[in-house]
């Protein structure tokens, strides 16, 4: 017998949005990724890592408030709890950008790709702006 | 229509101004009922205006730091303008930017009269990476205000930063050698005689930003 599931895959629980990556200045190799992500299930999710062709390398980096300085520190994994979302933005959580190999201007794409906890992936594709 | 011809006939003019004054309460009155039916904007929010704060001798002050074109920069020559300062670096991938475009929505937003000047400074904590020409080219990019970029040796950068009360720790490098700079990300008003009048937090509005510079030229 058959079971003809097509059509009857449930929608992404994951939904990824507002994509975009800070423009590199010259002469750096350092930037921040910045998105939304969404879970639709009851379960909490967990973002693991970020890879890009666009950089040797990615880290979670929270911001922390530490004796009165803003420090950048490496997460581990990003929690999006269930029915509701992560915001990775300027001066917050974001994604970093080591080893950029060439310079990214406004008006590029870079594609992005997320590994979760289940180590499924979901690649979006991130603008690059100066600001938004 | 009659009605006032009738009130121009009047010899007295307190009569006939008084009579007018009642119409025109009138007229207003009659209006009332409408006033809610009209699609008018609602009214700009209130803007919350800092108070400024005198921080005496102890805190802030002139320094003399070295700017994007190389040129010595002492801020005891600039009297008469004020300043926004804040400390940074140009490897800083979130904070910094995120400020230069705030700075840029203050100016937006800061309606100032002809002559007065308010400027912006950049003081790196990160010297040995943020030559004036590493400076210049960053800024270049990113800010669309003027703003001097000031480096120096560590230890001018040091005092400067004491007397502003700005801590910073350069972080671990990682593999790549590339080591990020933890940092006081204040934003500082300083006022037409050098002195330190308010410490803005980074997450306040470029209007409350605007409101505290304003005060400077009352």
């Amino acid at each position: 017998m058959v079971i003809v599931t097509a059509g009857c895959q449930p929608a992404d629980d994951l939904e990824i949005d507002g994509a975009w990556i800070r423009a590199t200045p010259p002469n750096r190799d350092v930037t921040a990724a910045y998105l939304v992500i969404r879970n639709r299930s009851d379960q909490p999710r967990e973002l693991l890592s970020v890879e890009t062709a666009a950089a040797a390398y990615t880290e979670l980096h929270t911001m922390r408030q530490v004796d009165d300085m803003m420090e950048m520190e490496k997460m581990e994994r990003l929690v999006v709890p269930p029915r509701g979302e992560a915001v990775l933005e300027p001066g917050g959580n974001h994604i970093m950008l080591f080893g950029v190999k060439r310079q990214l201007a406004e008006g590029d794409s870079v594609a992005l790709t997320l590994r979760f906890d289940d180590q499924s992936t979901r690649t979006v594709t991130a603008e690059v702006l100066k600001s938004k | 229509m009659g009605m006032i011809r009738r009130i121009r006939r009047l010899k007295n003019p307190q009569q006939r101004s008084r009579i007018f004054a009642y119409l025109a309460i009138l007229a207003v009155a009659a209006l009332l009922p409408f006033a809610g039916c009209r699609n008018e904007p609602p009214p700009p929010p209130q803007i919350d205006i800092p108070e400024l704060l005198d921080y005496g001798e102890r805190f802030g002050g002139d320094f003399t730091l070295t700017d994007q074109d190389e040129e010595r920069f002492d801020l005891s020559a600039h009297r008469g303008d004020a300043f926004l300062v804040f400390f940074g670096y140009t490897y800083c991938p979130d904070a910094c930017p995120l400020m230069l475009s705030k700075l840029a929505a203050v100016y937006d937003v800061l309606d100032l009269e002809p002559g007065q000047r308010v400027r912006t400074i950049y003081i790196t904590v990160d010297p040995r990476r943020d030559t004036p020409e590493q400076l210049r080219d960053y800024l270049a990019y990113f800010s669309t205000v003027d703003v001097r970029g000031l480096t120096g040796s560590r230890e001018e950068i040091d005092e400067v930063a004491e007397r502003y009360g700005v801590l910073y720790k350069l972080q671990e490098p990682n593999e790549a050698g590339h080591y990020l700079v933890a940092h006081t990300t204040t934003l500082f008003l300083v006022d037409r005689e050098g002195r330190l009048r308010y410490r803005f937090h980074p997450s306040d509005t470029p209007e409350y930003i605007a409101a505290g510079v304003k005060l400077l030229f009352e």
